[in-house]
This record gives C-alpha cells, sequence and structure tokens, in this order.
C-alpha cells in the first residue's frame, strides 16, 4: 500500500440528515434518546395489505439555500446536507469555486428514471411530460451537486447498492492522497421510494414492526431515506486555510463476499476482508479500534455475518462497543454508510457511544457482545470504524479518527 | 505508475454468444448481467490461470450511463400495475447486480464498484481503476462499460432526436493490471485525464463525439461508441496511441504507449 507516503486526510465538515433529526446536532441527541421517530405506511408503499414503519424525512429538507428548480428529493437531501457541512466547515460557495473539488456521492434510488407518471403515459401510448425526462437526466448526483454549487474537479455517483457512501468517502480518500483535489465533498443520499418498499418486501426483508438490529427478536430492516457526507481535505490543505479538524478518515477498504447477490456470506468473508484493508491502509491493528459502528440491517442474515466477521476478526467486544443505529434512521440504502460515518465521528469525538436503538435483548446465539437500547459506553481510544454490507456482495470499511486526546 | 493493458473484449447484444457453461448461471440474468458476465470472462480467460494471485486481487469498476434502466422499468410495471414484485426482477434492477454477478461467478474478492455517469462513464471506471490499481488495492481491475437502454428511452430519444440512429446495446471490457505479465508486447497506460465541461440533460440523448486517435478524427454517435473505437484501435495496434475525445460534456486525453 501506498499510505506511509500518503498525505493524512482529514474531515474538515459534516452534515446528516435523516429522520433521526434535521441535522447532525438534533440525530445525535435524538439517538441519545433512543427516539423512533418512524410512521406506519401501507397502501401506496407496500404491495396488498402489507404495512410497515418506514423513516421519512420531515421538515427541514427542502429549506437549503442551494436548492434549485427541478431537483428530485434525493438531491434535496443532498443538498441541505452539504449546506449544513459547508457551514461546519467555514466554506463559502467563493471559496470552493477557488478550488478543484472532488464530488463523491452514492445513491441507489437516485439513479434511477422511477417517475410513475411519465411511465403510466408512456405505456399508454401517450406523450410524457419531457420536463420530467429532463429531471432525470439532470439528476446525476455529484454532475448535479457541482453544477450548483459551480465547482470542477473529479466527480463519481457511487451504485453500489447499500455500501455506496461508504465506497464514495473512500473514493475521495484517493482522490486526495493523489493530488486529484483539493477539497472532496463525499458520502451518500437516498430517498424513500416505493419501488425500493415493493422489493424489499418482495425479498422478505422488511419488519413489519419497528427494527431491532442485533435483538433476539429482529423480524427485518425498516427503510428510511436521508443523507450523510464529510468535507475531506489534506491534513495540510486545511492547517493552511485555518480550518477546524473534525477527524480523519485513516483507512478504506473494500471486498466483494463473492458468494450469493442479496445474502451476505454467512461468515463475513468479505467484510473480514476490507475491514483487514482498511486497517492496512491506515497502519493499524484491530487492538486500535474503540467502536464499531455495524450495518446492523435487523435482518437475520446480515446481522449473524456481521458478528462472526467480528468475532473471527478477534475484536474484543467487551471493551469495544458494537453498536448499530440504523433502529433510529430506518435503512437509507445508498446514504446509510455517510449518515454513520458522521455518527461514528461524532461518537468518537464525544468519547462515548449510544447503544443500538431497538435492541432490547442481544441475541442470545451470538457469541459478541453489542451495546444496547439505553446504553451508553465510554470508549477507550479515539480510532473507531463504519462498515456497511451491500447486495451484490460488496462490504466497504471506513476507519475514522476523532480530534482530541 | 504504469498500468498494462492486457484484453480487451467488446461486443453488441446482438453478437454476443454466451460461453454454455456459463447457460446455468445465467439463467435468469437480463441482457444487462448477460454483458457484463460473458465479457469479464472472455476478457479474463486464461489470465487467472497464468496469475494464480489470491481472488482478493481482482477486481472491477463498471462504468455506465443508464444502467438497468429496462429492468428497473419491468419492477415499475409491478408496482403501478399492480402486481407482485418479482424478487429476482427487483434484485437485478439494482445497478452493481452485474457486478456482483461477475464477481460470483469469477470469484473476484477484490474492489467490486458501479459507477454512474450520463457522460463517458467508461472513462471515469477507467480512471477509478487507474486509482485503485495505483494504491495497491488491487493488481488486476476489469474495466467494463455495459448499455442496455430500453425502449421508453429510444422512444424519448426518437422525440427529442428524431434524426439519430437507435442505439444498440453492447458491452467494453478491459483488463487493466499493475504489471506487465507474459506478453511479449503490451499497451499500457501512461496518461488519463477527464475533464466535465458541460453538465447533462437532453444533450446526453443526442451524442456526438468526436474521437481523435493519433490526429486521425472519427465521429461517435452512441454512448459506447468512443471506447469502441479506441478498442478497435489497440486491438489492432503496434504504435503508440495518443488518444482525445471531444464531447459536449466531457473531454478525455489518453496516452498508450507500447511496451516491447
Amino acid at each position: 500500500m501506498c499510505s506511509l507516503q500518503s498525505p493524512d486526510i482529514v474531515v474538515s465538515g459534516y452534515g446528516c440528515i435523516s429522520a433521526a433529526g434535521a441535522d447532525a446536532q438534533e440525530s445525535l441527541i435524538n439517538l441519545v434518546r433512543g427516539e423512533v421517530r418512524n410512521s406506519v405506511k401501507g397502501e401506496g408503499f407496500f404491495p396488498g395489505s402489507f404495512s410497515a414503519p418506514c423513516f421519512v424525512v420531515h421538515g427541514k429538507s427542502n429549506n437549503s439555500f442551494l436548492l434549485s428548480q427541478g431537483v428530485n428529493r434525493t438531491l434535496q437531501l443532498a443538498l441541505k446536507c452539504i449546506e449544513d457541512a459547508l457551514v461546519v466547515a467555514g466554506m463559502d460557495l467563493r471559496f470552493l469555486q477557488g478550488k478543484r473539488v472532488g464530488i463523491a456521492m452514492g445513491t441507489t434510488v437516485g439513479c434511477t428514471f422511477h417517475n410513475e407518471e411519465y411511465y403510466k403515459v408512456w405505456k399508454s401510448g401517450g406523450e410524457p411530460d419531457n420536463d420530467k425526462l429532463i429531471t432525470y437526466l439532470s439528476s446525476n448526483l455529484a454532475e448535479r451537486i457541482q453544477k450548483i454549487l459551480g465547482v470542477k474537479g473529479p466527480r463519481a455517483v457511487i451504485t453500489n447498492a447499500c455500501a455506496s457512501a461508504t465506497d464514495a468517502i473512500g473514493v475521495a480518500k484517493t482522490w486526495l492522497e493523489h493530488g486529484m483535489c483539493d477539497i472532496a465533498i463525499a458520502g451518500g443520499a437516498d430517498e424513500l421510494s416505493r419501488i425500493a418498499c415493493h422489493g424489499f418486501r418482495s425479498l422478505m426483508l422488511i419488519s413489519d414492526e419497528s427494527c431491532m438490529p442485533f435483538d433476539g427478536q429482529r423480524k427485518g430492516l425498516n427503510l428510511g431515506e436521508g443523507a450523510g457526507l464529510f468535507i475531506m481535505e489534506t491534513e495540510s490543505h486545511a492547517t493552511d486555510r485555518r480550518g477546524e479538524i473534525f477527524g480523519r478518515v485513516l483507512g478504506y477498504g473494500i471486498a466483494c463476499d463473492a458468494y450469493h447477490l442479496t445474502a451476505p456470506h454467512p461468515q463475513g468473508r468479505g467484510l473480514q476482508l476490507a475491514v483487514k484493508m482498511a486497517l492496512e491502509n491506515g497502519g493499524l491493528d484491530i487492538d486500535d479500534l474503540a467502536m464499531i459502528n455495524a450495518h446492523g440491517t435487523g435482518t437475520p442474515a446480515n446481522d449473524l455475518a456481521e458478528v462472526h466477521a467480528i468475532e473471527s476478526l478477534g475484536v474484543d467486544t467487551g471493551t469495544v462497543p458494537v453498536v448499530s443505529t440504523k433502529g433510529a434512521t430506518g435503512h437509507t440504502l445508498g446514504a446509510a454508510g455517510g449518515i454513520e460515518a458522521v455518527f461514528t465521528l461524532m461518537a468518537l469525538n464525544n468519547k462515548e457511544v449510544v447503544g443500538t436503538v431497538g435492541c432490547k435483548q442481544r441475541d442470545k446465539a451470538f457469541s459478541i457482545e453489542v451495546l444496547q437500547h439505553g446504553q451508553l459506553a465510554p470508549l477507550k481510544g479515539r480510532i473507531g470504524m463504519s462498515q456497511s454490507l451491500a447486495f451484490g456482495g460488496s462490504n466497504g470499511a471506513l476507519i475514522l479518527e476523532g480530534v482530541g486526546s | 505508475m504504469k498500468m498494462y493493458l492486457s484484453a480487451i473484449y467488446q461486443n453488441r447484444l446482438e453478437g454476443l454468444k454466451t460461453p454454455p457453461h456459463l447457460e446455468r448461471n445465467l439463467r435468469r440474468a437480463d441482457d444487462f448481467i448477460r454483458l457484463a458476465v460473458v465479457a469479464a470472462f472472455e476478457t479474463l480467460q486464461g489470465v487467472k490461470e497464468q496469475n494464480p494471485d489470491s481472488p482478493e486481487s481482482y477486481g472491477l469498476i463498471l462504468g455506465t450511463a443508464f444502467g438497468t434502466m429496462q429492468t428497473n422499468f419491468d419492477v415499475l410495471d409491478s408496482v403501478v400495475t399492480p402486481e407482485p414484485t418479482s424478487p429476482t426482477l427487483f434484485s437485478h434492477s439494482v445497478f452493481n447486480a452485474a457486478g456482483g454477478y461477475v464477481a460470483s461467478i469469477l470469484n473476484l474478492q477484490g474492489s467490486v464498484v458501479t459507477v454512474t455517469d450520463f457522460s463517458l462513464p467508461f472513462f471515469k471506471a477507467l480512471q477509478e481503476g487507474y486509482l485503485a490499481l495505483a494504491s495497491g488495492r488491487l493488481r488486476y481491475c476489469l474495466i467494463i462499460q455495459v448499455e442496455t437502454y430500453s425502449q421508453l428511452l429510444e422512444d424519448a430519444r426518437k422525440i427529442n432526436d428524431p434524426q439519430s440512429v437507435p442505439w444498440q446495446p453492447g458491452v467494453v471490457c478491459w483488463l487493466l493490471q499493475s504489471e506487465k505479465g507474459e506478453r511479449k508486447k503490451a499497451y499500457y497506460l501512461e496518461k488519463i485525464e477527464v475533464t466535465d465541461k458541460d453538465h447533462a440533460s437532453l444533450s446526453c440523448l443526442q451524442i456526438s463525439e468526436n474521437v481523435s486517435i493519433n490526429n486521425e478524427v472519427r465521429k461517435v454517435n452512441d454512448p459506447l461508441g468512443a471506447v469502441m473505437a479506441i478498442g478497435a484501435e489497440l486491438q489492432a495496434g503496434t504504435h503508440d496511441k495518443v488518444v482525445k475525445i471531444e464531447g459536449a460534456l466531457s473531454e478525455v486525453s489518453l496516452c498508450f504507449r507500447m511496451r516491447e
């Protein structure tokens, strides 16, 4: 690996929006409270008589000064998040426009043309509204963000399903290490979609109750929407502009199960490999971790695969808390890795992590400890990991470092 | 760093022949997945046997403009009809399903990434593949572009660009590796620069790109046109190739050197 010669990559801004909160601080407050702000959706979202809780963003998603005409909801969520992150970073548009700014964003729903009205008119042989087509063609997440911010630099929309945002942050780290940009905006965004609701239901992965990651009674996941991202730069660039540093992206790993399209490898083979790569990339050992933010969707197979991987990696979960935040946000698909990277960094900076919302009684079959609902654990160090698993068998891991002693 | 281009495969859907022993793996696959798997298989044929590195040293970057669009509409159709959504159809509608299929069938356990861009997605993928090799994450990286479009898109194109010729579904796959390998002659990629200069709207349905290879210019009009033109030159080539692609949305500069 070339990480030994690579510059340190810092986080100088962050933002997230989900049902847990309209911004990062509100989300953290609600996480600590263990709030579950979902609402039951039935007909319209799910087929037949099925209904299930979904985590929908309310309120402030559409009041960003960056908003422009003809953007879809995924972009609205991303733009609100970017605005928050830029405020945290102390950057304005004029500053950005003088820099090479890379945009790496993950999404799943945001890259598809799923306008039902257009489709129905087309299917019936009518003449669909061209504006809807234009909106789709203008909604490549990274490209449109470049245009709205008025910036130039590398761009990538990562469509790696539920690991998309984790991989987007990894891609941005690589860009910065290779000098391709001065600043990177990286994370993910996804809106709640009827197609995802129907599709996940068809795979029998949705719980009809609030999700319970790692709980012995867990029945599946709840879908959600949101966005989460980092403003990243090299440490020297941040220092030169006297920007505040909130953390570092120390390592990134990605590996594929090469096993099944929708089910994780039972032993978390690819996840183990991704974690080892991320640790090697950061020049770290497993013992350096102080916490793990698991993917923790609440499906039986996902949680079990993660448990096996964490156990095989030799993590002492008695001293290294393992948590999932999806009980508070739902599974936000392409946004999940970004939101959870932000939560991980905030936990590392607060030196304590909140237990898994929805996990009342850890599955007794698990060989590892999981920090449960209502618990709060101090962290033994300032380095933590956020990990993501995805359809297609992809696994991503980010090693983050908080600031302070 | 030098990144060697050791194999190229490209084909249109109409000319695609699925090797018999892949048929069972692909019995439920849509065209998008089938194109990706067959191209990756043909590109890697013999390579893994000659280079028995660990499976995690092999990976892929798949770039696409429109992704699994027809399968997305098939799922949407079941939602609006409404009829039960097929779990297989839904899982195949996810953009990285093709990458997952390729990885699973060919046992690639390294980085498998799908990127989506309306403008020259192959070259966005090539750039990310170059970085995956340069950063040491991979030693062998397949760079793939698949496009299958949809009837809805074709109808929209006819309305917005009545004079245009229908786009043909197809695939391009290159194998990029960080070491030269056994071949006596091999191109290496000395430079790749991608510059985005405008933003997509209807213009990405009206592709007109100038591809210059050693100053000989040709015009292409579909999302796979530029990379297929370059691939054909590289397959037949014996000398260095300096390539420039000028499109309405992006420009790409490439330099391939022949290493004896």
